[in-house]
């Protein structure tokens, strides 16, 4: 019998391959937000793409006239609840991947999604159905960085707003992006008018007057938002903008440039490395202290110092957006919604800017607590100097309060470096032992107090990790200058995934970092466009996200 | 300086990005502390911690294995071990105040225990310092083990190792299940019943009459539905069971022999193993549909790691080794295979996430996979072996 099965497979093998739908590929088609984020439904209307192998003929085959139809190149989709079941409208079709939309009368809640081509039946994969869930296009085609938004000029001038086409408050834009909800029939031209769906436009974290929200007259589920750049919208390069439908689900965030005079953003901001085309050099070292508390029967603080250098390369982009350098300006937040746990060795698309390479094949630093030398090799990127466990580890911390002397030999492509970093005590995290569960609904705000007043620069970051679906939502919050305080808004926590009732299958975590001016120096290194050295403390807790 | 602010800035957050994006102090052996000693088997009737040299210190009589059942010979009990489920509902953590230890910690045993402490954490410095293992630790979870001849649960408590109690479930059991609070083990017996036990007062509380040959079990993360697989080539089905009933509410047909099921930390899919069939099959939980079917020889255990990105697929291929087949879970492709011992049954993803262990029945022997490196270490134990419980 054995042997009859195994005969059975491998003729399969050979004859009848059908569709694979990846695990959890069902994704909108703009966001890319993971399906197990509250940003991560599929909305009825809305278009929507599957990843696999096998799905469709190798060479794509794209809709060219309305009315559409249940199948395409031999190519359908079934989405069945229970005894319900409605067909998907494909619009694109090739071997890896679909673009179809959602019938506006698909069941709402848990389906099963399968893909039909050539009459064999794909494995089935669940997905979320919504009313409404919006996803922003993308430049990048990563679901984050800068969207695909139009500055209206005239009816004739519309170019896409880039850091160097830069948009001004007072602007009218138009946001393109998929999942407002429901229309009377998704196989026909769109009928123009804005759809009953409750939208709101946040640039910066400020809401911003909507004139329309509704399909495109062009192309069967796919949305415009029109919008004006509030008079008070935050100026930069990368001011993250998101859309929240029906009052609670937020999209994923991108970004617009916004200058006070629609100049280009870089003529007002520097350009930041890695981000810029060139070689750039970078040393980092840390001190990272997270308290831990929650599914531990007492707090345990965890303490690592670390040192890390490189060298990128990076490549001109029309569209220049570093995932984490491309930060959004003082006093605003960002998010991330991705497949992977970030805290344990995902990255996010893009983060490695070009080429990493070894910025010096051998470090120094020198210290309070004496001189170590270290290889500058990229594995492990990040070298442990010191760390302590409360009381259970003994405390071998090496990066404490002073001034630091740190060199690098330099490698064949990049010559030597040297430089003094001052680092002063980090600031204090007044009201971290009070926090504990977070209410994603509500403002949540952050206070400190100490390490350099005025010379230092603070950064507020969540990480909800959820392991069992494989899925970390990030945010990033910039404090203005001076600040002591900083209330992270309840828009860029949405798509945070509740923890679970056993800690170890989430992970979630607050951090404060600073960054004291006088722990950063420019570093003149020959063969690198520019580097830097910068010294930084993060301090991190656990909490509940509920 | 504020004219550099933004360069600052960058420099600055790439430095936060770094470190939080896990390129290198989270992407690490998190909790690298001898992990070796941290699984039991049973080699030759005596549960065992292993570590290729040292074993429970039984032979003094302190702990006394006439109180327990474990069983000589493997084929009597096969990889059919449980232990508890992960924190935060360790099994001790109810009972402990009961215990009463009938023996003393293993050998040497001020090292035989990773601390407590270390395994609840969600994060460490990495890498992770050496550090010297901790005294026993009375809050290690407890386990329950299935002895297939004498109809019988021993629960065991881990710290130190010594029998809590013998519980009589319905005949031929074969493989147990716990709900993750820690209230409820349901035994399967071939006999056609499922057991249901009360950990609270170790008694079985329920037996549910079926006619399909129980065999494999697994319970979802909600602790509201099991599904058990049939070893039956007539009434080849898999059964949900809703726990809370404790009743049979749905059951799918499949090939013939299903032994045993495991579930995707999601709980979305549903790992069937045929060994017999040579083929693994995935059944999507929501519809019952079977989706995706795979040819490979002799699958027994699957274990995920905790994103449950990844599947490590024992397959008994015969001869004088084994393989364990490391399986992506997103695309469903075999992606790579290592080598280890004859015959390989249980496996386990340690909670460093690196390291994969696996129980070589027929090779009598143990196999360590760093998932970092490939390197595949083999211990023989003299004697085969059976069973695999983390004592997390």
């Amino acid at each position: 019998m054995g042997r009859i099965l195994l005969y059975l497979f491998s003729v399969g093998c050979v004859v009848a391959q059908p569709p694979l739908i990846y695990n959890r590929k069902v994704l909108n088609a703009a966001s890319y937000v993971p399906q197990s984020v509250p940003g991560g439904a599929i909305a009825r209307g809305s278009t929507f793409s599957i990843f696999g192998a096998r799905l469709g003929p190798a060479t794509p085959v794209q809709v060219s006239q309305f009315p559409l139809t249940g199948a395409l190149g031999n190519v359908s989709i079934t989405v069945t609840q229970g005894t319900t079941v409605v067909n998907a409208i494909p619009t694109y079709v090739r071997d890896s991947q679909i673009n179809a939309i959602m019938p506006s009368n698909a069941p709402l809640g848990a389906v099963s999604i399968r893909v039909t081509y050539n009459n064999f039946k794909s494995n089935p994969m669940t997905a979320v159905i919504s009313a409404s869930t919006f996803g922003i296009f993308t430049a990048r085609g990563t679901g984050f960085g800068p969207g695909i938004l139009q500055n209206f000029v005239s009816q004739s001038v519309q170019p896409i707003n880039s850091p160097t086409i830069a948009a001004k408050p007072g602007q009218a834009m138009t946001l393109w992006g998929t999942g407002l909800g429901a229309v009377a029939s998704d196989v026909v031209a769109p009928v123009v008018g804005s759809l009953a769906t409750p939208v709101e436009v946040f640039v910066g974290g400020v809401s911003a007057p909507i004139l329309y929200s509704g399909r495109t007259p062009c192309c069967a589920g796919i949305d415009q938002i029109v919008f004006t750049v509030p008079a008070n919208a935050p100026l930069g390069c990368w001011v993250p903008v998101a859309i929240r439908t029906a009052g609670s689900t937020v999209s994923n965030i991108v970004t617009m440039a916004i200058t006070s005079d629609g100049s280009s953003c870089f003529d007002s901001f520097p350009y930041p490395p890695l981000v810029k085309a060139g070689t750039h050099g970078a040393f980092l070292a840390m001190r990272v202290t997270t308290r831990q508390d929650t599914g531990t029967k007492i707090p345990i603080d965890v303490n690592g110092d670390y040192q890390t250098s490189y060298a990128a390369q990076v490549e001109d982009s029309p569209f220049p957006f570093h995932p984490l350098l491309s930060g959004p300006p003082p006093g605003t937040c960002t998010s991330y919604s991705v497949k992977g746990d970030l805290l344990q060795g995902n990255e996010l698309a893009d983060f490695v800017a070009g080429t990493r390479t070894v910025l010096s094949s051998s470090i120094s630093i020198s210290g309070p607590k004496g001189l170590k030398t270290i290889p500058g090799a990229l594995a492990p990127l990040f070298n442990l100097l010191g760390s302590s466990l409360s009381n259970l580890l003994p405390n071998t911390l090496y990066l404490d309060p002073g001034t630091y002397q740190i060199s690098g030999t330099g490698t064949a492509s990049y010559g030597a470096f040297s430089a003094t970093i001052n680092s002063p005590a980090p600031l204090t995290w007044t009201n971290r032992d009070q926090l504990s569960v977070v209410d994603r609904s509500k403002p949540l705000v952050i206070r400190w107090s100490g390490g350099s007043p005025g010379a230092q620069d603070v950064f507020v970051a969540g990480f909800g990790v959820d392991l069992p679906t494989n899925t970390t939502t990030v945010f990033g919050c910039v404090a203005p200058d001076g600040a002591t305080s900083f209330t992270v808004p309840p828009l860029v926590m949405a798509n945070l995934p509740a923890s679970r009732p056993n800690p170890l299958q989430s992970k979630s975590v607050i951090y404060v970092a600073s960054y004291p001016d006088s722990g950063f120096a420019n570093l003149n290194i020959p063969g690198v466009t520019n580097a830097y050295a910068a010294f930084s403390f993060v301090n991190g807790k656990t909490v509940i996200f509920q | 300086m504020k004219q550099l602010f933004k360069v600052f800035y960058a420099i600055g957050i790439l430095g936060l990005a770094i470190l939080l994006v896990g390129a290198g102090p989270f992407d690490c052996d998190c909790h690298n502390p001898d992990l070796t000693r941290s699984w039991v088997t049973c080699i030759d009737g005596h549960p065992t911690l292993t570590d290729g040299t040292e074993t429970i210190d039984y032979k003094d009589g302190k702990f006394n294995p006439n109180d327990y059942a474990c069983p000589k010979n493997p084929l009597e009990s096969p990889e059919w071990v449980h232990g508890s489920q992960p924190a935060p509902f360790p099994l001790s953590s109810q009972t402990s105040a009961n215990a009463s230890p009938k023996g003393r910690a293993a050998a040497g045993g001020t090292v035989a225990y990773v601390p407590r402490i270390l395994l609840d954490l969600p994060f460490g410095p990495s890498p992770f310092p050496k550090i010297g293992l901790s005294t026993c630790d009375a809050t290690s979870p407890d386990i329950l083990q299935v002895n297939h001849v004498n109809s019988l649960v021993t629960r065991l408590t881990t710290c130190p190792f010594a029998v809590k109690k013998t519980i009589r479930v319905a005949s031929r059991p074969l493989q147990i299940a716990i709900t993750p609070d820690g209230q409820m083990a349901l035994v399967t017996s071939f006999d056609n019943a499922i057991n249901f036990i009360d950990l609270n007062t170790n008694t079985v509380v329920f037996t549910l009459s079926v006619f399909f040959n129980p065999h494999g079990i697994a319970i979802t993360s909600d602790g509201k539905t099991a599904y058990v697989a049939s070893f039956d080539n007539i009434n080849s089905l898999i059964a949900t069971i809703d726990i809370a009933s404790r009743t049979v509410t749905k059951t799918v047909q499949t090939n013939a022999y299903p032994q045993s099921v495991f579930l995707s930390p999601d709980d979305s899919q549903l790992y069937i193993t045929f060994p017999f069939g040579n083929a693994m099959f995935i059944m999507d939980t929501m519809t019952g549909i079977v989706g995706n079917t795979f040819a490979i020889t002799a699958p027994r255990g699957v274990a995920f790691n905790s994103r449950g990105s990844k599947a490590f697929i024992t397959s008994a291929t015969g001869g004088s080794s084994g393989s364990v087949l490391q399986f992506d879970t997103e695309t469903f492709q075999v992606e790579r295979t290592y080598s280890v011992g004859a015959g390989p049954t249980d496996i386990a993803v340690m909670y460093d996430e690196v390291t994969v262990v696996v129980v070589n029945n027929e090779g009598g022997s143990t196999s360590t996979i760093n998932l970092k490196t490939g390197q595949v270490t083999t211990l023989a134990l003299g004697a085969p072996a059976a069973g695999l419980a983390i004592l997390r």
